[in-house]
């Protein structure tokens, strides 16, 4: 706890370009304008240097109040660096106030080399701000504190969220699917089109289908395809070569489901998969279901509200059932306008509870067909926080957040991260969150439909983007 | 054997509270849609009903993270600070047959050979396992399997619910004396009425889908070599994803790293250890590199190790004990129920 007779000196990191806002900052210093000595400066290259991630460690290290400088857009050094910096933040200080933190603690704002007496202004309004908030204590990591900190008081645990209305339909028989699947795969196999097939084999129990590759026609005949079946495939064809250790030089035949031909399309658009070496067959779905005790446990909520009924992508299309049954209307949001409608204090509880859940064992990075980095940033042993240590609370948020916005513009919303978390986190709502401002502030997106389609991460709008406002998140 | 007592179910929160007062006392607490061993308080949404915890019991002995020292350094001034030892007794209530007979092969690997490792046994020193019978195992349980009786799990204290009751029975001395710390809310109990509520586990546990494996066959030391050359390896971790769920969800694994963290001031290092996973390539990281260059190696280490090399190495226990929490949670429907199936049936197949 904080001595009482001490008054509270925040610690303010601020982030700033080198051309503009750092020269503005030396300006100031010249020119004997006085800025609080809070604000400790970082210099980057450019505003779009600063990475999210640096932000959250920033915060992690003891910092009260993050704040990034850089040039005015259409002033940029390099052009266009701070058009992708005002839409980066635009969606990070969103995606912060959703899980309940303060976002007066961050701020993003244009000085110029020339505007000292505006870099003095802001330093002095944000480290006021940031004195009346107080300490810290949403988002640091306690090793970093001096002793005597005290930890954030957590409340004891309610249920905040009311659950999501059931929208599980009965899933229509995807037999006829299945028979044509095995015929195809047979038919390629034995013709010399395709040297494997990766599908779902037949697995010791009904409800355990394990996705797998076929080498021989032969073994077709435990190629199945139920609701069971809801291992999304495409990342898979991303490693190929290199499965099981060899390489691997022939071509494959793939089959996806409508959402995993939307992961398949984003692979393909990041250049790492290699079309002319895949053949690809899209399969019509109905839907699959969450397997407990190996009983079918109800329909997943990702499939509830499914809205992928075609495929983008796809040498072929099995899809027998025209008539199955069909959201009239996008309801994925549902839960997330539920999350933004509370208070802030219980926004941040809620995924507080949420997110202590987590055991960083990664199945939600692993599986996701996005999360494709060659070496994942938490993987390095170069950083004090690697993958598996899960010393504190800062550490699940970190690499919660730091996640969803690696995804943000590229998750084609397919849900496997929260399928396959072994402690039922909605990990897929803080990738819904960027899906939702995404379509709000830069018009709608939807990764992997077309692969031609600019991301909104990497690219921008001049008559849109000045529009929003980014320290409020809301359009002017 | 020791006296019996029951106490009615609705007396729980009773028996909770004075149980919190000399110790803290954990058990399966449903929070955010999930079931933990979480601290009880007195809020806390208690299910006794729920099968399986998602994490297991070994997090309170092995915590996902934990300080062993730390190091200062002032000017070239170095001093080395140990880290205390846990001293807060503590009660888990709830431990299902599988999860205890996990914690007897955590015992076998930091308990039973020197040295012996002492943040292990200061947290198992203190702690009062409170057992508790399933009242129905389900599909995924295999411990009929490995020898468990799901309807006598043991600890330190056992307990079952029977009717509108709940039966206690000490098993240890430090079982018996907590028991007799609550005596003032028990009543006597007569054995005998668990007999027909026994009976009914034992029957549903031995009538599950996998609860009979054919351990027997191959899973000997003579077989070791075969078993880890077997070209089946090359099949079966194709569809790994090598997310380290098993490992982290298993009542048994327990593999830890050991790195520093400098504490945020640059004066020194705190040294901890943080659990690991043999499905991550960074496992064993060595100067040199890295043992297990696929994920083919690292899959076979997790099982050669769960059904060889621990059973060789601690007078035939398996490192499994058929909790079926792999079943549930593999993101790709892999567990160590196929592989046992799988292997056995080559070396029946060489036999033929």
């Amino acid at each position: 706890m904080l001595d009482e007779n001490k008054t509270f000196e925040p610690l303010i990191v601020a982030f700033c370009c080198n051309w503009c806002s750092y020269a503005g900052a030396d300006l100031a210093g010249t020119s004997r304008l006085s800025y609080p000595p809070n604000v400790k400066i970082i210099k980057v290259p450019c505003s779009c240097r600063v990475d999210p991630i640096f932000v959250l460690r920033a915060f992690g290290k003891g910092a009260d109040g993050v704040i990034v400088c850089g040039c005015h857009p259409g002033d940029c050094h390099y052009s266009t660096g701070n058009y992708f910096t005002r839409r980066r933040f635009t969606l990070m200080f969103n995606l912060m106030d959703y899980l309940g933190i303060e976002r007066d603690r961050m701020r993003l704002e244009w000085v110029s080399a020339a505007e000292a007496t505006k870099f003095a202004r802001v330093m002095n309004e944000f480290t006021e701000t940031i004195t009346n908030l107080g300490p810290n204590r949403q988002i640091v990591d306690l090793r970093n504190l001096p002793e005597g900190y005290e930890d954030l008081e957590r409340e004891p645990h309610r249920e905040i969220l009311p659950p999501a209305t059931d929208k599980s339909r009965d899933i229509p028989s995807v037999a006829k699917i299945e028979e044509q699947m095995k015929l195809r795969a047979t038919k390629l196999l034995a013709d010399g089109v395709v040297d494997r097939v990766l599908a779902w084999k037949k697995g010791d129990h009904e409800t355990m289908p394990e996705p797998a590759f076929f080498d021989h026609p032969g073994q077709i005949e435990d190629l199945v395809y139920n609701k069971y079946c809801a291992p999304n495939l495409s990342k898979y064809l991303m490693n190929a070569p290199w499965l099981g250790g060899k390489l691997f030089d022939g071509s494959t035949l793939v089959f996806l489901k409508p959402c995993d031909s939307y992961s398949f399309n984003q692979l393909i658009k990041e250049n790492l998969v290699n079309t002319d070496k895949v053949h690809i067959i899209g399969i019509g779905c109905g839907g699959t279901v969450q397997v407990e005790e190996l009983e079918d446990a109800g329909m997943w909520e990702k499939c509830q509200v499914c809205t992928k009924v075609s495929h983008p992508v796809g040498d072929e299309i099995i899809d027998l059932s025209d008539d199955s049954p069909r959201l009239e209307k996008d309801a994925r949001f549902e839960l997330v306008e539920a999350i933004e409608a509370l208070e802030a204090p219980d926004r941040f509880a809620y995924w507080q509870s949420q997110l202590s859940k987590c055991i960083r064992c990664n199945a939600c990075r692993n599986t996701c067909p996005v999360c494709n980095c060659k070496r994942c940033v938490f993987s390095s042993d170069k950083m004090d926080m690697a993958s598996k240590v899960n010393a504190n609370e800062f550490e699940e948020q970190l690499f919660h957040i730091v996640r969803a916005y690696h995804v943000a513009g590229r998750c084609s919303d397919c849900g496997e991260c929260s399928r396959v978390c072994p402690q039922d986190i909605p990990v897929h709502l803080l990738n819904r969150k960027f899906i939702k401002d995404i379509n709000e502030f830069y018009g709608e997106y939807q990764a992997g439909e077309n692969i031609e389609a600019p991301e909104p991460l990497t690219s921008y709008d001049l008559n849109n983007d000045g529009q929003i406002d980014i320290n409020k998140g809301v359009r002017t | 054997m020791s006296k019996t007592y029951k106490i009615a179910l609705d007396k729980l929160p009773e028996l909770y509270a004075q149980t919190a007062e000399n110790r803290n006392l954990y058990l399966p607490i449903r929070r955010g849609g999930t079931l933990n061993f979480e601290a009880w308080h007195k809020d806390a949404a208690v299910d006794l009903y729920g099968l399986k915890t998602a994490n297991t019991p070994k997090d309170l002995f092995l915590p996902q993270s934990e300080d062993l020292y730390t190091i200062k350094m002032d000017g070239t001034n170095i001093e080395v600070f140990a880290r205390e030892f846990f001293d807060k007794p503590f009660a888990i209530f709830g431990i299902k047959a599988c999860d205890i007979e996990a914690i007897k092969v955590l015992d076998n690997i930091y308990l039973s050979k020197q040295p012996v490792d002492m943040f292990y046994k200061a947290r198992r020193d203190n702690a009062v396992l409170i057992s508790l019978a399933c009242n129905e195992p389900k599909n995924a349980c295999f411990c009929h399997a490995f020898g468990l009786d799901a309807g006598n799990p043991g600890g330190d204290v056992t307990t079952w619910i029977n009717g509108d009751n709940l039966y206690i029975q000490g098993q240890t001395d430090k079982g018996s004396a907590y028991v007799e710390e609550m005596s003032g809310l028990l009543e006597a109990a007569d054995f005998g009425d668990l007999s027909g509520l026994q009976a009914n586990i034992r029957e549903t546990a031995q009538n599950l889908p996998y609860a009979k494996l054919p351990l027997d066959k191959g899973f000997t030391s003579e077989d070791m070599m075969a078993m880890f050359n077997s070209e089946q390896w090359g099949s079966f971790h194709r569809a790994c994803i090598g997310c380290g769920t098993c490992t982290y969800s298993c009542p048994t694994c327990s593999c830890y790293d050991i790195k520093d963290h400098d504490g945020g001031d640059c004066k020194g290092v705190t040294r901890f250890r943080c659990w690991d996973s043999c499905m991550y390539p960074d496992f064993t990281l060595m100067a040199h590199g890295n043992n297990r260059l696929t994920q083919k190696e690292r899959f076979r280490q997790r099982f050669m190790h769960k059904l060889m090399y621990h059973p060789m190495n601690y007078e035939g226990q398996f490192g499994c004990v058929g909790c079926g929490r792999c079943i549930n949670k593999c993101p790709v429907s892999l567990n160590i129920v196929k592989i046992i199936k799988s292997l056995a049936e080559v070396k029946e197949d060489a036999n033929a």
